[in-house]
């Protein structure tokens, strides 16, 4: 090869190298400034579950390993930013889910990464079809509708449906049936206890959930009682005394726990002392007694 | 069967000896521990990225393997007509194709073996437990790739030694794919059906053969499939190596 070939060569090579490099940092440099506009999300390209699954060639625990990894790093790479919504989200974990409906860890975490208390719920229903005895799912779904939507009767739905699953700890039962009272669904409550009472085999549990059907049962009377004394009056009793008073009850029942039942004047119902969801009047004293 | 055996001990060690072997063996095992980093980017339990990752790339490669160092092996026969000089030998047609299909199985074979040990090992090392079910998912994939090898044999004995690696791919890939493509024109009549249809019928199956995502959630995997899985193997394998034969006596060398 001649000198002035090869010298050809190298100058074609060099302009050759240049403009990649010039492509290369133009490309860099807009990336960032498109980036930088406000509302900016970065494209996701997910194709549906059925044509992945047929791509994936019944590789689908690895293709939904991939789209969960895919997952995290959306999240990781905006969970800064102030107001971002995750569009992508609840596709992806669905995606994920799809393809590999027994992959734990997409409903358990991904429930945590979804921006909207709704999707949260949707994909632990979701992973309560394929999870049928596993008592966290339904709990988590229960602790979503009390905390997030302050909706009592769901969450303690969901509680008792956790209380049927085996190894579920004491307090789902237990919450279910406060959350129960709570929404004003005494026979649920009642129901949801006893059911515990009759399966339990501990001696302690057995005699607390034992008092705490004595109790919602006294309350039940109570609240009947206040709803007669008000179709016979028109009005609602000031107190449970005017019951006793007024001859509804010949007298009003102990409470088991050593507190004492009350009328809440702000929703009339009947109510007990030693309940932590509630402030009897004159505020709670430390030995549980109002 | 001596000479069966001759003939597989001797492609094996053809086998052992490529340089395409080794160098898939390498990806392989790169490809298996880079699930180390892959662990460090997902949420939740890190096994099962090793066991997804690993038995994919067990397959992947099993199925590389296959096409590369078989189509070798069987291309240096057809092209650089060694095949001549071999059925010149006192060897009969059907026994230089069993010959050659067991040499290739065992090299395949040990190589899986190695692989599974591998994944064994660095499953163990994330959960202090060796998972032995694991191995139920490798052996159906045996079985699936012993299909394969014979539909290699089968499209060497009539089909040019460049297109066969290709169809063996094919088959991988359609037999992976029947279930859903019958599943999705299954609500459709027509052509599009029947196709799928006939495609669902005259492939394998190996979608019956592949429990990866059950073995990795600790779905119980009853010994029945393990054992009809072998069968409906040995019955294909079986099936295609004596249409091979059948083909291969009537060519004219």
């Amino acid at each position: 090869m001649k000198s002035k070939d090869l010298s050809h060569y190298l100058a074609y090579l060099l302009v050759f190298i240049v403009l990649i490099c010039g492509a290369v940092s133009f490309n860099l440099r807009l990336t960032t400034i498109k980036q930088s506009y406000p509302g900016f999300t970065n494209p996701v390209f997910l194709p549906s579950a059925s044509t992945l699954r047929l791509a994936s060639l019944d590789f689908e625990g690895l293709a939904a390993d991939l789209v969960w990894i895919k997952g995290a790093i959306y999240f990781g790479s905006h969970y800064r930013q102030r107001g971002f919504r995750f569009p992508w989200m609840e596709r992806l974990l669905n995606l994920a889910t799809d393809l590999d409906p027994l992959y734990y860890d997409v409903y358990w975490y991904g429930s945590s990464l979804l921006p909207d208390v709704y999707q949260s719920i949707r994909l632990l229903k979701k992973g309560m079809k394929y999870f049928p005895n596993n008592w966290k799912f339904p709990e988590m779904i229960g602790f979503d509708y009390l905390y997030y939507l302050k909706d009592y009767k769901s969450a303690g739905k969901y509680y008792e449906i956790a209380s049927t699953k085996p190894g579920h700890p004491p307090f789902v039962p237990s919450l279910a049936s406060r959350f129960y009272t709570e929404a004003g669904e005494l026979n649920a409550a009642i129901r949801v206890l006893t059911n515990f009472y009759n399966t339990t085999k501990r001696k302690d549990l057995k005699q607390e959930f034992g008092l705490r059907i004595v109790q919602l049962e006294d309350i039940k009377l109570l609240q009947s009682m206040v709803s007669r004394y008000r179709l016979s009056f028109g009005t609602y009793p000031k107190d449970l005394k005017e019951l006793v008073d007024k001859g509804f009850v010949e007298t009003l029942p102990k409470e088991p726990f050593g507190g004492y039942y009350f009328l809440d004047p702000d929703d009339h119902r009947v109510k007990s002392s030693t309940d932590p969801l509630t402030t009897p009047p004159g505020g709670r004293r430390k030995n549980g007694k109002g | 069967m001596r000479k069966v055996l001759a003939l597989s001990q001797v492609t094996f060690l053809q086998g052992i000896r490529s340089r395409v072997f080794y160098t898939l063996l390498f990806f392989a095992a790169i490809m298996v521990l880079s699930t180390v980093v892959l662990n460090q980017m997902t949420v939740g339990d890190p096994t099962k990225i090793i066991q997804d990752l690993g038995l994919a790339t067990l397959s992947f490669f099993s199925i590389l393997i296959i096409v590369f160092v078989g189509s070798q092996i069987f291309g240096k026969d057809m092209e650089s007509q060694t095949v001549y000089i071999i059925l010149s030998k006192p060897i009969g047609r059907g026994q230089y194709l069993l010959g050659r299909f067991f040499g290739l199985t065992a090299i395949l074979y040990v190589n899986m073996a190695a692989f599974s040990i591998m994944i064994l090992l660095l499953n163990a090392l994330y959960s202090h437990a060796f998972k032995w079910t694991l191995l139920m998912s490798v052996f159906l994939t045996a079985m699936e790739m012993a299909i394969l090898l014979s539909f290699l044999v089968f499209f060497f004995v009539f089909i040019t030694p460049t297109l066969a690696p290709f169809l063996v791919l094919a088959v991988f890939v359609i037999g992976h794919t029947t279930t859903e493509v019958r599943a999705i024109f299954s609500h459709k009549h027509g052509f599009y059906h029947a196709f799928s249809l006939a495609l669902y019928y005259l492939f394998p199956n190996f979608d019956l053969l592949s429990v990866q995502t059950e073995v990795v959630h600790n779905v119980p995997i009853p010994l029945a499939h393990i054992l009809y899985g072998m069968g409906y193997s040995l019955v294909v394998v079986m099936l295609v190596l004596l249409l091979s034969h059948l083909i291969f006596r009537t060519r004219d060398f």
